[in-house]
């Protein structure tokens, strides 16, 4: 179990959503071609029940996604057995 | 004294050849200085933070182009984009999340360990750099060059290829967490296949091996004859180590692994070559310690 402090959503497309809106408030991408292609990306708690995907927090997503919360996302305290 | 051309010395600068020249075949390289005379490529691209362009890096005189780096980012911070590889094989590390890219200008001045450029990796920004194709199927010998902040808790990867816990090739990290398998709380390891007690090739440590924040010089070897470990190019004495077979995975992790176990502290140079290199380590380091002065 692992504390998070960022953003929590139910489902992708909110966090594709949340995602678009740092994109678009940063500028990124500045050209098609730039390595750079989005500014956060999200993941999934394939772990935790009910599952959902979530974005960590960064000072730069303030101004954007807002206050963040705490939250635990469920890790292998040790990988699974080979 | 005067250098000979023929022996491939570099005499535009820093004094040494480049490393690949002597130690050629390389699976990939990464470094803030030029590793092959051959190479025609840019170091880095950076992304500046003032409007988020991007620019390609390349070398002067064998160095990173520090001049044109902080006159890219104007005052501002820079961050890496892409690590070039220079082994000739175009497997280059990049990142295309903006919050996951190393740093390595802060308010226009280029981050530095010990006089050379080096790239910042936050552990909690998951700061990495990713390469889908770098691939072990052999023997692997890596060289690496960076500062470590020894974790707290759990592991902190310098890089990973192929899958921790399934068939992962190589890892560089120090354990903080209390014993498991054969596994003590300090120990550096390098990882082949698994990490299960018996799951070879495996190196550990002998004992703590890493001073938070110092650089230092590291170099691992795994194969079916070694399993070995080199700190500033002394033998790092093992409580395991298991060969009998050679690593296998796909894909490269710079500074996280596959459950975004990341890295904190700072690269300077990871060059990786898949066979063998143990009768060269002394050579390696030599070379890599008369330009970085590690040790």
């Amino acid at each position: 179990m692992q504390s998070i402090n960022g953003y929590q959503y139910n489902t992708e497309q909110e966090a594709i959503n949340a995602r678009e809106s740092c994109d678009s408030y940063y500028g990124i991408p500045v050209n098609p071609n730039d390595v750079t292609q989005n500014w956060v990306d999200y993941q999934f708690a394939e772990l935790n029940t009910p599952q959902f995907y979530y974005i960590v927090y960064d000072d730069s997503l303030l101004p954007v996604l807002g206050t963040p919360t705490e939250f635990e996302v469920v890790t292998p305290p040790f990988p699974p057995v080979n | 004294m005067i250098i000979p051309s023929f022996m491939g010395f570099d005499k535009a600068g820093f004094g040494v050849p480049p490393l690949l020249d002597l130690y050629p075949s390389a699976a990939a390289a990464y470094s803030v200085r030029k590793l092959r005379t051959a190479y025609t490529g840019s170091a880095i691209r950076v992304r500046r933070s003032s409007d988020n362009a991007e620019q390609d890096i390349g070398f002067t005189s064998g160095n990173l182009d520090t001049s044109s780096l902080t006159t890219f980012c104007s005052g501002t911070n820079g961050f890496v984009t892409t690590w070039y590889d220079q082994s000739g094989n175009g497997r280059n590390g990049t990142q295309s999340t903006a919050v996951n890219q190393p740093q390595i200008v802060s308010s226009g001045s280029v981050i530095n360990v010990n006089s050379k450029p080096a790239a910042q990796f936050t552990k909690a920004n998951n700061h990495n750099l990713i390469n889908a194709t770098l691939a072990t199927s052999s023997a692997m010998t890596y060289s690496w060059v960076g500062a470590m902040t020894v974790p707290t808790s759990n592991w902190s990867y310098a890089f990973e290829i192929g899958t921790f816990g399934t068939t992962g090739g190589y890892l560089l990290t120090p354990y903080a967490n209390a014993s498991v398998f054969d596994y003590v709380a300090g120990d550096l390891i390098n990882f082949g296949n698994g990490y299960n007690t018996g799951s070879a090739p495996r190196f550990i440590s002998n004992g703590v091996q890493t001073v938070s924040n110092t650089q230092t010089l590291f170099n691992g070897v795994l194969s079916s004859t070694n399993a070995k470990g080199y700190k500033n190019n002394s033998a790092i004495s093992s409580r395991v180590a298991i060969t009998s077979t050679v690593p296998t995975g796909t894909g490269l992790k710079i500074g996280t692994n596959t459950f975004s176990e990341s890295f904190g502290g700072t690269m300077q140079e990871i060059i990786f070559w898949g066979s063998d290199q143990n009768s060269n380590i002394n050579g390696i380091n030599t070379n890599t310690n008369t330009y970085y002065a590690i040790y």
